[in-house]
């Protein structure tokens, strides 16, 4: 008796007759084939739900110096990881398990990484840095990419890492320190001095607070010896003092410093300012700038755009549409009925970052710069319109603060000095003008209220991307809730678009002729 | 084929398929020490040891309406963001409001550096990568989770919110996410929404 297996017409088994018994255990086998071979056949349990596919695996060689050290690496697609275990033994740091065993932190000197196979992403303090993939847990400890080595071991101490993907070999070597160059700006304003370090490229550095001083002190990196420029005297920074290893800056008594960075090109600046509430910063920062001039040239910019569609109703109209007809509707109309250039920052539906929109209006040195949007949320009942000004952060103290300066003097000198550094710092631009977008926002409110019987959500803050870096006054308009189908219903509506429009027209006239000091709204400007 | 020759291929079908399942078991169970999601076993809280909490949920307008839980009480700060992020999570009560976040949007990891900022990672999924909202929900979807954190932790200083373990300028084109957030008051309803 024969018994043939017909799992494969091409080949097909043949088993050689076999007592009962025996087939018995010949099934039995296959039972245990298939128990032994299911679960292998999966890969070794991951915890990362998307793990990448490893094409090879094994033992590679790390170079250091003359030193060839064997050390565990795998590749996928994204590129090669490494046992971060070899260069924590031989680079030095000390490695531990984060809070609640989800992430590792590895501290280097009185730095500390954290990182985790949760995400692809290493942060420093309130430094974030994202890298190629996430590091792999594995047998011999936790896999890392190249760039999560450049990012600590690379920057906090100097070394280069090569790999040579066919030697299966990574080379290590420890780089010279770099010679970094730097410009110091001092200005002070309304209470606050402020002082800007600019450097060539991004230094690796600390910062440390002592009594009376704050210092910028490089790690690895030396200043460049340059002839120091002389800062105007100051009477809240007594000094600013360079060595090759710091920048120290020599502080009044009662004063207090705020750092934070900007970019391209990297600034580390400080406020500095008097602790008394009399002086108390935020208010002066919202101090408006020191020149005014005629309202000359105006930017539009319609909201979303491109395959940014924002928010949809339940019809299917698109945000994007319908700010690119007010756009093109609000600027037929102003440039009707004033003399101003008017600038949309799309004039078509294409996608056009947030950053962009707002370096626009500052290159074309837009004197008011109005976002339109359409409003959405969840649930159908919310209706109405409202007007945006940025806030600085999304504080309540900080509001009340900026609220309370709206009265704040808008004149000055033209070719005011300081004007240059505002520029420089433009993506804080916005803080010197909120007093004046706030009165720009409470009248655009105030006229769509009274012609489109809205229900009044007021003038709101919230520290909106497209605002923040606005060298003029700014304001972003929710014209309506998308998500309300009857609101959804009007926006379609070209006629009461018109009277939007008409609204947005009225409220800029009539901030016009408060900033000029006209006294009233020339004629034309009424629709 | 005779009946001892099926009752043979039916046994092994069976037991492979008996085996299919004990290795898809197996398979799920991670080996490593070291859990993606955040994880805390719900047990329950022995009277009088919890930890009274405000939940600011969006209500069915532009604010956030705040729902009272008790949490289990934790020793670490880490270990109560958790309890705290879960519970928001696992949605309001009221009808009447709406989870901080779709579906498709969970809480990934979570950390707390040195300062006091705690680092929020929030995984989108597919289409959600880019979620079409407008500023109204993207504001009250952000700040319900900044207000839940720092409104209830008051050690905590600020909250900065990542998409995919990446920081992101913006989730839906309005709100500014590159720097740490702080609460905002403002949006939380003081009478029913």
């Amino acid at each position: 008796m024969e018994l043939e297996c017909s799992t494969s017409r091409h080949a097909p088994w043949r088993w050689y007759s076999l007592p009962v018994n025996a087939k018995r255990l010949q099934s039995a086998l296959v039972v245990f084939c298939l128990l032994i071979s299911i679960p292998s056949q999966a890969e070794p349990p991951d915890t990362q739900e998307d793990l990448l596919p490893v094409y090879e695996s094994g033992v590679a060689t790390l170079e250091l110096g003359t030193r060839k050290i064997p050390i565990g690496y795998a590749v996928t697609p994204l590129g090669p990881v490494f046992s971060l275990h070899a260069f924590v033994a031989n680079l030095g740091g000390e490695l531990k398990l984060g809070p609640m065993n989800q992430s590792h932190e590895l501290t280097l000197g009185t730095t500390t990484f954290t990182f985790g196979p949760g995400s692809a992403v290493v942060t420093e303090g309130t430094e974030i840095y994202p890298i190629v993939q996430r590091p792999r847990p594995a047998v011999d400890g936790l896999k890392v990419p190249l760039d999560l080595l450049e990012t600590v071991y690379g920057e906090q101490m100097s070394y280069h890492f090569q790999w040579d993907a066919a030697a299966r070999t990574l080379s290590v070597e420890k780089l010279p320190a770099k010679t970094i160059q730097a410009e110091i700006d001092l200005v002070h304003v309304q209470g606050v001095t402020t002082v800007v370090l600019q450097f060539a490229t991004q230094p690796r550095y600390r910062i440390r607070r002592t009594p009376g001083q704050v210092a910028v002190e490089f790690i690895g990196d030396r200043l460049e010896a340059r002839p120091t420029r002389s800062l105007p005297s100051d009477q809240l920074v007594r000094q600013v003092l360079q060595t090759p290893q710091s920048i120290r800056l020599v502080l009044s008594p009662d004063t207090e410093a705020n750092d934070y960075t900007l970019l391209d090109p990297f600034r580390l600046v400080f406020d500095i300012y008097k602790t008394s509430a009399t002086t108390a910063p935020e208010i002066a920062r919202t101090a408006p700038p020191s020149r005014t001039r005629a309202i000359q040239t105006i930017v539009i910019d319609p909201g979303h755009g491109g395959s940014d569609t924002g928010a949809v109703g339940s019809k299917g109209v698109e945000e994007k549409t319908i700010t690119l007809l007010l756009a093109q509707t609000l600027r037929s109309r102003l440039e009707e009925r004033l003399p101003v250039r008017v600038v949309l920052t799309r004039t078509d539906d294409v996608e056009l970052p947030l950053d962009t929109r707002t370096a626009l209006a500052n290159q074309q040195k837009a004197d008011l710069f109005i976002s339109l949007h359409i409003n959405s949320v969840r649930g159908s009942s919310a209706r109405g319109a409202e007007t945006y000004f940025s806030s600085l952060q999304a504080s309540d103290a900080n509001a009340a603060q900026s609220a309370a300066t709206e009265n704040l003097s808008n004149t000055g000198e033209d070719g005011d000095p300081l004007y240059d550094l505002q520029l420089i710092l433009w993506d804080l631009a916005q803080s010197h003008y909120l007093a004046e977008s706030q009165r720009l926002a409470s009248l655009v409110q105030e006229e769509l209220n009274e012609a489109l019987g809205l229900r009044d959500r007021g003038v709101k803050q919230a520290p909106f991307r497209v605002l923040l870096g606005a060298a003029m006054p700014a304001v972003l308009v929710e014209c309506g809730f998308i998500s309300n189908p009857e609101e959804e219903e009007r926006l379609l509506d070209p006629a009461y678009r018109a009277d939007l429009v008409d609204s947005l027209v009225r409220a800029i006239t009539r901030y016009r002729a408060q900033r000029e000091g006209l006294d009233s709204p020339p004629d034309e400007a009424t629709p | 084929m005779s009946g001892r020759k099926l009752t043979i291929i039916l046994l092994a079908i069976l037991v492979a398929l008996i085996a299919i399942v004990i290795g898809w078991w197996i398979g799920q169970k991670p080996e490593s020490e070291l859990p993606v999601e955040v994880v805390v076993p719900v047990e329950p809280i022995p009277e009088g040891t919890g930890l009274l909490v405000d939940l600011y949920f969006p209500g069915s307008g532009t604010q956030l309406v705040a729902e009272q839980r008790e949490v289990p009480r934790e020793s670490e700060i880490d270990k109560q963001l958790t309890r705290l992020l879960q519970e928001l999570a696992a949605g309001p009560e009221s009808i009447e409001l709406f989870a901080p976040l779709p579906e498709e949007i969970t809480v990934g990891w979570i950390h707390i550096n040195p300062a006091n900022v705690a680092y929020v990672d929030l995984d989108f999924a597919g289409e959600a990568a880019r979620p079409a909202w407008g500023s109204g929900q993207e504001i009250l979807s952000v700040y319900s989770i900044v207000n839940t954190v720092l409104l209830n932790l008051p050690e905590i200083t600020a909250v900065i919110l990542l998409s995919n373990g990446q920081q992101r300028p913006t989730f839906a084109g309005h709100l500014d996410t590159s720097r740490p957030l702080l609460a905002n008051r403002n949006l939380i309803a003081t009478t029913e929404p």
